[in-house]
């Protein structure tokens, strides 16, 4: 019995790291999906803005902390930016949510080509050696990996803390909650919703630069974080901004403690069988509230 | 602009995007090759097309084929998938006139066979699985087979490495990473080295951590990086280290991308088995396999190679077809390109000549070039 518990627990360990890091996208896409109504796969194209502007003021030879800074900031600047010059034109027509998911994702796919056309696929390394890190509970956690798990749970508290406590927030949920009253009692929503943009491209870009630093940057490496995030807000539902979060932790555990417990050929089948199982017994998401959002 | 006329605009614009490039006019000569935007194979695609456009350019700056401009037609293979690899190859084949190709994808070549024989296509592949060739007879190896990806490693670990007596695999989880692994199996086994774990992972794996933690259960000496390619070997190269493990890391060519060339954590206890280009070939295909990778040599050598056998065929007053091309391939066997040697066996396999690299400074470093007698 010890030491079955010896040997899952770097499993474990590894499973929540994996989990917290999903999270983070996960909060982004719920974010922009409770406010505006829409899947937006275009985070990756913000995620590869941060990703690609931190190797590039790397390579510039600007301090790590500053490049942090100005790809935090171009990772807000491009989510605006998907926001004003493509999807207010969808938004404003009113066009339904498959149309939007179409659009979003083929910005996201552009981007990854365009990327790739102008400046190769290569991957790029911003940190070129081994993280510091610390062994825990049988494995080793890097810096990159501990730093992401707390940014998770600290945009969490954030998140809840700005819309709960501050007039921009407020009106965010306002707008999430009904978005014709809101408008009713002098919200706009445009300004709202270029609000919740940005605050989903700085989420974004939290994720982004940590992980550029841990594995390096291509024009692919968005796809597997956006992907597994869409996952875990189907898991965990978004009757809260805390249920992506639990979804997300639910799918990294089950990645790693299928290859604990079966051959790793399983891991994938075992994880989206996992996924399948929690929307068969609550189609709503095991935590509730996957369901479409109003917009006026 | 009348209404009448900006409709008519239109359709043309939308029809020449529709097709793409124009069909190639009847002095012209076309080759194929396919390109992919999955992130494994969209950086030795640009590689490959690098190598072939320098061969070409050459050729045609110097007149043509015999007096015939050649061009090449990108095929997109989508996330390497068959049916996006069959429409893309039967509109290069019915609407530019593609006479050969060069593609990649185990179940891509596999799955296209038999329509490479129906269009009487002399295709070139760089996949390594030993199936390809069974299902096509104008299907021709450029790079060598699983079994010599193993074979050559196990070589190198005997002479270099003698200490090494277990090793693991991390595979990409389809037919190719399987058979990879099976391969290696049975190559490493002949030499008393027993595979003592193997893992599995998808294509673009959310992180390899899991799979490496079970593999360093089993405490192995060596790892085969049995992976698609992309950013994948990198990451399974870096996850090994930082979770602690000191021990051999090898692959084939999936190594021979810059990705790997830049990672620092490769130079140290890592191999892999690639294509030679040696500093004799074409100065332009030294310098961009420095940027780009081997396989920038493997395009080189495709295009020069179906030049040589348009050349040949003109020359002699036979049509240059798919079909006449591979005929002669087969009737030449050896063929020595400014690159490399091979021998073109007439079951489509080939032997050519392939090479040990480390890395070194952020370069790849060759440590041995393995020729065709030593590969026998």
């Amino acid at each position: 019995m010890h030491e079955t518990i010896l040997s899952i627990l770097p499993y474990g360990i590894n499973g929540l790291a994996l989990g917290l890091n999903v999270a983070i996208v996960a909060l982004a896409l719920a974010l922009i999906w409770r406010t505006v109504g829409m899947l937006d796969f275009g985070i990756g194209a913000v995620y590869l803005a941060s990703a690609y502007t931190l190797w590039l003021a790397k390579s510039a030879g600007l301090p790590l902390v500053v490049g942090m800074a100005v790809a935090i900031a171009a990772g807000v600047f491009f989510s605006v930016l998907n926001y004003l010059v493509v999807y207010r034109f969808f938004i404003k027509r009113n066009a339904p949510l498959f149309v939007l998911v179409v659009v979003s994702l083929s910005l996201f796919v552009a981007t990854e080509n365009f990327v790739a056309a102008i400046l190769s696929a290569e991957r790029f390394y911003i940190i070129d050696s081994i993280l510091l890190g610390w062994t825990l509970l049988g494995t080793r956690l890097n810096v990159a990996q501990i730093a992401k798990m707390a940014i998770s749970l600290i945009t969490l508290g954030a998140i809840a803390m700005f819309c709960l406590h501050s007039r921009a927030g407020l009106a965010i949920l306002a707008v999430a909650d009904n978005p014709r009253l809101a408008q009713g009692m002098g919200i706009e929503l445009d300004r709202a919703y270029i609000r919740t943009f940005a605050i989903a491209g700085f989420i974004v870009s939290l994720a982004a630069i940590p992980d550029v630093a841990e594995s390096g940057v291509d024009p692919y490496v968005a796809a597997t974080p956006l992907f597994l995030a869409l996952a875990a807000i189907i898991i965990g539902g978004l009757g809260a901004f805390k249920n992506p979060v639990r979804g997300a932790v639910m799918l990294g555990l089950a990645f790693h403690l299928a290859v604990w417990a079966f051959a790793s050929r399983w891991q994938e089948v075992i994880a989206y069988s996992f996924v399948m199982a929690a929307l068969i017994i609550r189609p709503q998401g095991l935590f509730g509230g996957v369901s479409t959002p109003t917009r006026p | 602009m009348s209404k009448r006329r900006y409709w008519a605009s239109a359709a043309l614009a939308v029809a020449a995007l529709a097709f793409g490039q124009p069909a190639s006019a009847a002095d012209e000569i076309a080759f194929g090759i396919c390109q992919s935007t999955s992130s494994g194979s969209a950086k030795f695609a640009t590689a490959l097309w690098k190598g072939a456009e320098i061969a070409i350019h050459e050729a045609n700056a110097a007149g043509g084929v015999e007096g015939r401009k050649v061009v090449l037609v990108p095929m997109d293979i989508g996330n390497t998938d068959p049916a996006q690899a069959r429409l893309s190859m039967r509109k290069a084949i019915q609407v530019n006139k593609i006479v050969s190709l060069l593609c990649w994808g185990t179940n891509v070549m596999v799955q296209n066979g038999p329509m490479i024989d129906e269009e009487g296509i002399l295709a070139f592949t760089t996949a390594q699985g030993v199936n390809i060739t069974k299902k096509s007879k104008l299907t021709q190896q450029l790079d060598a087979v699983t079994t010599f990806y193993c074979r050559v490693a196990v070589a190198w670990i005997r002479q270099r490495h003698p200490e090494v007596k277990t090793f693991g695999v991390l595979y990409v989880n389809y037919e190719y990473g399987l058979e990879l692994r099976d391969m290696c199996e049975a190559e490493f086994g002949k030499h008393g080295i027993k595979m003592v774990a193997a893992e599995g992972h998808p294509n673009a794996p959310p992180d390899l951590r899991a799979q490496f933690t079970k593999i360093m259960q089993a405490k192995p000496d060596a790892v085969f990086l049995a992976s698609i390619g992309g950013g994948t070997v990198a990451q399974a190269i870096r996850t090994g280290r930082e979770l602690g493990y000191e021990g051999i890391f090898m692959t084939h060519g999936a190594g021979d991308i810059p990705d790997i060339y830049n990672l620092k954590v490769a130079e140290k206890n890592f191999f892999y088995a690639g294509h030679a280009v040696p500093e004799t070939a074409p100065k332009a295909v030294f310098e961009s396999a420095k940027e780009y990778g081997g396989f920038v040599g493997a395009g080189y050598d495709f295009a020069w190679i179906d030049m040589m056998l348009a050349r040949e065929l003109i020359k002699e007053g036979k049509p240059v077809t798919g079909a006449n091309m591979a005929a002669k391939l087969r009737a030449l066997g050896t063929v020595q390109t400014p690159i490399n040697k091979f021998t073109f066996l007439e079951d489509g396999k080939t032997i050519r000549p392939m090479a040990i690299f480390t890395i070194a400074n952020g370069e790849k470093k060759l440590e041995k070039i393995l020729g065709d007698e030593e590969l026998k």
